[in-house]
């Protein structure tokens, strides 16, 4: 940054502070238990249930991490142990990150117990660096009652170790500072990760010990010899930062929620209440000049006999914004959403809509507004607003599957070569469409392809079935062709006028799941239809009929 | 009725006479002179035109009700041809095969599917037309004949395309495909490449219907000729 004096790194490394709880686990675990932080104590995790972090009076009666559980109650007979549970510290430590964000905005949870903020900013704002570290540490402390240390230094490594020392390591002077600490070190970036630990065990082997000797090795033999782990090691130890610190704080979800009571029978009185939500939930994303990337409605349906909760819940994509969701348009849609909720069918079948209980907005995938470009030209672009609202309140009439946007990919029968994917979602295509495909149908395809191929008969002129025999020889010129039963498009009994084929395809035959096909287009004089196009396909012997021209 | 004045280059006095007076008679209900049929032009230029050619301004007509009866290829055509940039949907017609479409040269990405409409055929629809610019209401949508007229008159109303590949109760513009004609695969030395579709068109302006012969050969444009007088009156 600017006020970076030395010589820089090769690359970049940002000026970043570091704000590290110590022990976090075990703190989280305590504020769980309502315990204080004076109690022994110690979290056990991972295979064989050793210690994983331990508190400060347990450390000092000479509990580590690694030992084994009963060790550990050997070294410390009043330890309180708990099991170690990654959604306790994600929950317990953002009161942490709040308290850290009142200094200073924009941040990012590295881990449970490890924030990571651009110090730039903060630091002119406090004074010095100093300052911002004392004003941090300060706020965490009033505001949850945990102690805290900062660090600040150029990197990520460095910062991390500086918030170990609660030191501020000067602009520039970071690589010196890692530079003769051992590679071990590494492992406070990364903690719990064996694969590191077993890579770091292996450099020491090899004779690497400190963060120096690692970052001197040539890029290209370090990325040959101990892969991607490798690089991202040795450019931390050079004091580089591995990305570009996503200082865009992904926002959590808003949420806002209101009871029904008493539920919501008709779906103006349940509109009334989501105009409400709807209004709420836009102040509070305007308020704090974000917009959503989805929008989940999510309705608590109570049975009026039995009194039998149910939730109801679509997610709806808000990507068509232009100008993002206004109070109306999130009306709009929570109101198509009810009235596909509140009338009967969507329910499932002969159930009487069940009365609305509780409705939930939440705006998902939160971004700082503005961050949304929306196309200029193409499908996208503004006049299309129209149509995905049409596509929207269908949608909303049918659930989200029944409409469906076509892809062409690579296949042979026309079956094959679409791909249907509900609309505004992004699916790649399952094949690749322009690979050559061998023995695909020839063009013009079949305008008519039957859903599920009809089972037909193919017979020659003595009226004997047409039989095709591995070497593709045809046993006599098909004359007839025959679809029986009652379906849709049986009943067809129509001379040939005109074939081609066959044609072999032979597709996956490799798998399990091969299917070796035979294809036959037939040109069928019907009663109704004087030269009507088939494309008839033959599997074990056995004809179907596929597609139609008409 | 347009074709009269495109053909005649420069329109002499009793010419532009005969125009007011016809004009005249327009805005009073007159239609059926024997005049319109002198002054009109000698029929389509001979040899195939472009598809469009089977329409009346030469493209689809909106805020009306289209059927394209009995060919799902002539219909994969016709979108191809005036689709653009508008949006179309596909509501109950599973079996129109996308590979056909795209080959008609139907861009896929303003194209919505709605295979199935579970029973609610006329809410879907209605749904659709108040954003989509040409609606295919297909064949597995049920509609009782008060459902039609009421979605006909949205469709009027919101300016849109209503397309059916079966009878659809005033329908300003119906092509029906009397004969479907494919060919070319020679006793199995090709395979399927051409078609020929006879199709009658009828639309307030064709009285007994104009008669069209439009023909493809592999995926070429289609082309359509007209194979009997443009312009024919009714009788009387």
């Amino acid at each position: 940054m600017t006020d970076r004096s030395g010589p820089a790194p090769t690359g970049t490394a940002t000026r970043t502070a570091c704000l590290w709880v110590p022990d976090w686990p075990v703190v989280a675990a305590l504020v769980v238990a309502g315990l204080g932080p004076e109690t022994p104590a110690a979290v056990t995790g991972g295979p064989g249930g050793r210690i994983v972090a331990v508190s400060a009076p347990a450390r000092s009666s000479g509990v580590r991490r690694g030992m084994r559980r009963r060790e550990a109650q050997g070294r410390c007979p009043d330890l309180q142990l708990w099991a170690a549970d990654d959604a306790r510290d994600a929950r317990e430590f953002e009161p942490v990150a709040v308290a850290a964000e009142t200094v200073v905005s924009g941040l990012e949870i590295a881990r449970p117990g490890l924030l990571l903020l651009p110090s730039g900013g903060g630091a002119r704002y406090h004074g010095s660096e100093q300052d911002l570290a004392r004003e941090l540490t300060e706020q965490v402390a009033v505001r949850t009652g945990h102690e805290c240390q900062v660090g600040v230094a150029d990197g990520f490594l460095a910062a991390v170790l500086a918030a170990r020392e609660d030191a501020v390591v000067p602009p520039g002077a970071s690589p010196g500072y890692l530079a003769p600490r051992p590679a071990a070190v590494l492992v406070h970036a990364r903690p719990g990760d064996r694969a590191l630990t077993e890579l770091v065990d292996l450099w020491r082997r090899l004779g690497i010990r400190t963060l120096a000797e690692l970052a001197a090795l040539p890029d290209a033999a370090v990325a040959a010899r101990f892969g991607d782990l490798g690089v991202w090691g040795q450019r931390l130890a050079s004091g580089q930062d591995v990305r570009p610190p996503a200082r865009r704080r992904l926002e959590e979800d808003l949420t806002v929620a209101e009871e029904l009571d008493p539920p919501a029978h008709r779906v103006d009185v349940a509109t009334f209440a989501a105009r409400r939500l709807a209004e709420r939930l836009h102040e509070d994303l305007s308020r704090r000049g974000l917009a959503c990337g989805r929008l989940r409605i999510t309705a608590r349906a109570v049975d009026p006999v039995t009194g039998e909760a149910r939730t109801l819940e679509r997610v709806w994509r808000t990507d068509d914004t232009l100008g993002g969701l206004s109070a109306a348009r999130i009306t709009d849609r929570v109101r198509w959403q009810l009235e596909g909720w509140l009338t009967a069918s969507s329910l499932g079948q002969g159930e009487a809509p069940a009365p609305i209980a509780g409705l939930t907005l939440a705006a998902e995938e939160v971004a700082p507004a503005g961050a949304l470009q929306p196309r200029l030209w193409g499908p996208g672009a503004g006049e299309d607003l129209r149509a995905r609202r049409a596509v929207e309140r269908v949608q909303a009439l049918l659930g989200g599957d029944a409409v469906l946007t076509v892809r062409l990919q690579g296949g042979r029968d026309p079956r094959d070569r679409v791909q249907l994917v509900p609309f505004g979602e992004q699916v790649p295509p399952e094949r690749d469409p322009d690979r050559p495909w061998p023995g695909a149908l020839p063009p013009p395809a079949p305008s008519v392809v039957l859903p599920e191929p009809v089972p037909a008969h193919v017979l020659d002129d003595a009226g004997r079935p047409v039989v095709v025999d591995v070497r593709l020889g045809v046993s006599g010129d098909p004359a007839r062709v025959v679809v029986p039963g009652e379906g849709a498009w049986s009943g067809l009994d129509a001379a040939v006028v005109d074939w081609a084929g066959p044609w072999p395809v032979a597709e996956r035959w490799w798998t399990p799941q091969g299917k070796r096909r035979v294809f036959l287009q037939v040109v069928a004089d019907g009663v109704e239809a004087p030269a009507l196009g088939l494309l008839l396909s033959s599997s074990a012997g056995e004809w179907s009929l596929e597609a139609l021209y008409d | 009725m347009e074709r009269m004045f495109d053909s005649v280059s420069a329109p002499t006095a009793l010419e532009r006479a005969r125009a007011a007076l016809q004009s005249v008679e327009r805005r009073v209900g007159i239609e059926h002179r024997d005049q319109v049929v002198a002054l009109a032009a000698p029929g389509p230029a001979p040899g195939p035109a472009p598809l469009t050619e089977l329409l009346p301004g030469g493209d689809l007509p909106s805020g009306v009700a289209v059927t394209v009866q009995a060919s799902a290829s002539l219909m994969c055509w016709l979108l191809g041809a005036t689709q653009r940039d508008r949006w179309v949907a596909l509501v109950g017609w599973p079996e129109l095969s996308p590979v056909a479409l795209v080959e008609a040269g139907v861009d896929l990405e303003r194209v919505v599917v709605v295979p199935d409409v579970g029973g609610r055929g006329a809410a879907v629809l209605a749904a659709l037309l108040d954003g989509v610019e040409i609606v295919v209401a297909g064949p597995r949508v049920a509609l009782t004949a008060s459902e039609r007229r009421r979605l006909l008159a949205r469709a009027r109303q919101r300016d849109v395309t209503l397309v059916s590949p079966s009878v659809w109760e005033g329908a300003a513009l119906v092509l029906d495909v009397g004969q479907a004609q494919w060919s070319g695969p020679d006793r199995g030395d090709h395979w399927l490449r051409e078609s020929r579709l006879s199709v009658v068109r009828h639309s307030r302006a064709d009285g007994a219907g104009t008669h069209f012969e439009v023909a493809r050969q592999g995926t070429t444009a289609p082309t359509a000729l007209a194979t009997r007088a443009a312009a024919r009156r009714r009788a009387g």
